[in-house]
């Protein structure tokens, strides 16, 4: 009963907000009594930015405190591909587990949590509260974590080619930000939209490692996914920082991700190669972190959050649409044409092969 | 019809690692009861209409991310289908194939030996 309750903090009917207090768990139900407590303003303040944002104005600033803790629940699969029968094994506020998967899936919400609000002021992935949760366990030997549209899903690894995938909290930060994309700017899955949602992920999943870790942007690794495969925990699935560099094994070969568009590799596996192509903008992305320097999550975090949620980044966007809007971001933000930090941004474009 | 080849590929590829695998189950390198085994699930999974069905009514486009896509190609005789679905969305028909093939070791990239 309690995994279908949906975000407290959303504006509630009354008999939902009742059915919580009575038969929530005492997380939910103390949740849902200091909502109830709370300022009614700050309710209508989030109703009334939703529709703004949607109408393409400037949200009102809340001024309030509430926002700014996560509700994480995590549920144990138990090796079954059935999260509808999954068993919650830690709510908010609990202490670690120690399962591994667990406390890591627990963690890597928070971290991700963490840096949207902090630094972006998003209060989870609808920016407005949403429960966060975390499926672990999926499978036998599943070889992948993903997002199915509501909730994170991850595998266990089968041991031989791949570790647990919560062992880096940037896969944690990766899977959430594909919700934060679906609740912006919806980019379709397929090719170069979808390599797009892709680098996104792995952007903000970067970012929530470097966050957590305190790291300025020349001293990050720029790892997606480091010591997730079997046998070689220095070695990752991707870099941001040199695409095509992140593994090469005997087990799953050689890194093809290439980092700039004269490497663009046209398929249909994967839907268009988006797990692929997302290198380009990927190394987009360091470059202009690098190029401003201090903490990319900054100024080259903001300036891609701001384009994510810019209403003219459509989701059929192409990497050539992404970076023009990306110029925009930057000079809304106060560096016009001709600042460095705008031509940190339009020379990371063109090192890619990108002319904006 | 009984002795018909039967051939089928499946290519994962997605997923978070991005990886694709290949695994291939001819009926022709199957001791006689388990090539009877595919031959049913290939006929029940009846990739040929499924392939009609799907282009008459494709599935929504799904929200989620980092799913697996399994292109799926089907040799029976002379006939070859192809149908790519993603998990999350696999037609109910065709998961008893797909298990099946699942349990193959994997094959090397198509056109190289052994492939």
């Amino acid at each position: 009963m309690a995994r279908h309750l949906h975000s407290i903090a959303c504006i509630l009917p009354p008999d939902i907000l009742e059915r919580v207090i009575l038969q929530g768990t005492p997380e939910q139900r103390e949740k849902a009594l200091r909502t109830l407590s709370t300022d009614n303003a700050l309710r209508s303040i989030r109703a009334q930015n939703a529709v703004i944002r949607a109408t393409g104005g400037t949200p009102l600033d809340p001024h309030v405190a509430e926002g700014g803790t996560p509700l994480r629940t995590i549920f144990d699969c138990a090796h079954t591909q059935d999260p509808a029968r999954a068993k919650i094994v830690r709510n908010e506020g609990d202490g670690a587990t120690g399962d591994a998967s667990t406390d890591e899936a627990y963690d890597g919400l928070g971290d991700t949590y963490k840096l949207y609000w902090d630094v972006y002021q998003r209060d989870s992935i609808d920016d407005r509260g949403l429960p966060l949760k975390g499926y672990v366990h999926y499978g036998d030997g599943y070889d992948n974590a993903f997002w199915d549209g509501q909730e994170m899903i991850f595998g266990d690894g089968d041991g031989e080619l791949f570790n647990r995938f919560t062992v880096s909290v940037d896969i944690v930060g990766h899977e959430l930000t594909h919700g934060v994309t679906e609740n912006e700017a919806q980019l379709a899955y397929y090719q170069q939209s979808g390599a797009l949602n892709e680098s996104i992920s792995d952007v903000f999943g970067s970012l929530v490692k470097q966050y957590a870790l305190g790291q300025k942007a020349d001293d990050a690794d720029w790892l997606i996914g480091a010591g997730l495969i079997a046998g070689y925990p220095s070695q990752a699935l991707r870099s941001m920082k040199a695409p095509g560099t992140a593994y090469d094994n005997p087990k799953l070969g050689k890194d093809r991700q290439p980092g700039t568009m004269s490497g663009y590799v046209r398929t249909t596996s994967d839907n268009g190669g988006v797990h692929t192509n997302s290198g380009i903008p990927n190394h987009a992305f360091y470059l202009v972190s690098t190029n401003i320097g201090g903490n990319a999550w900054e100024l080259a975090g903001r300036i891609w959050y701001e384009t994510l949620r810019d209403p003219r980044l459509k989701p059929t966007a192409q990497f050539k649409t992404f970076a023009r809007l990306t110029l925009r971001a930057v000079q809304r933000l106060g560096y016009a044409q001709g600042s460095p930090e705008f031509q940190a941004v339009q020379d990371a474009w063109g090192q890619v092969g990108i002319t904006v | 019809m009984e002795d018909a080849p039967v051939r089928v590929e499946v290519e994962r590829s997605g997923g978070f690692a991005g990886m694709v695998t290949r695994r291939v189950l001819d009926a022709a390198d199957l001791a006689p009861e388990e090539a009877g085994e595919l031959r049913r699930l290939v006929a029940d999974a009846d990739v040929a209409g499924l392939t009609q069905r799907l282009a008459e009514a494709p599935p929504a486009a799904g929200r989620g991310a980092d799913r697996f896509q399994y292109d799926v190609t089907v040799h029976q005789g002379e006939q070859v289908h192809h149908v790519t679905v993603r998990d999350g969305s696999v037609p109910a028909e065709l998961q008893p194939l797909l298990a099946r093939v699942a349990k193959a070791p994997p094959a090397p990239p198509a056109g190289q030996p052994g492939g």
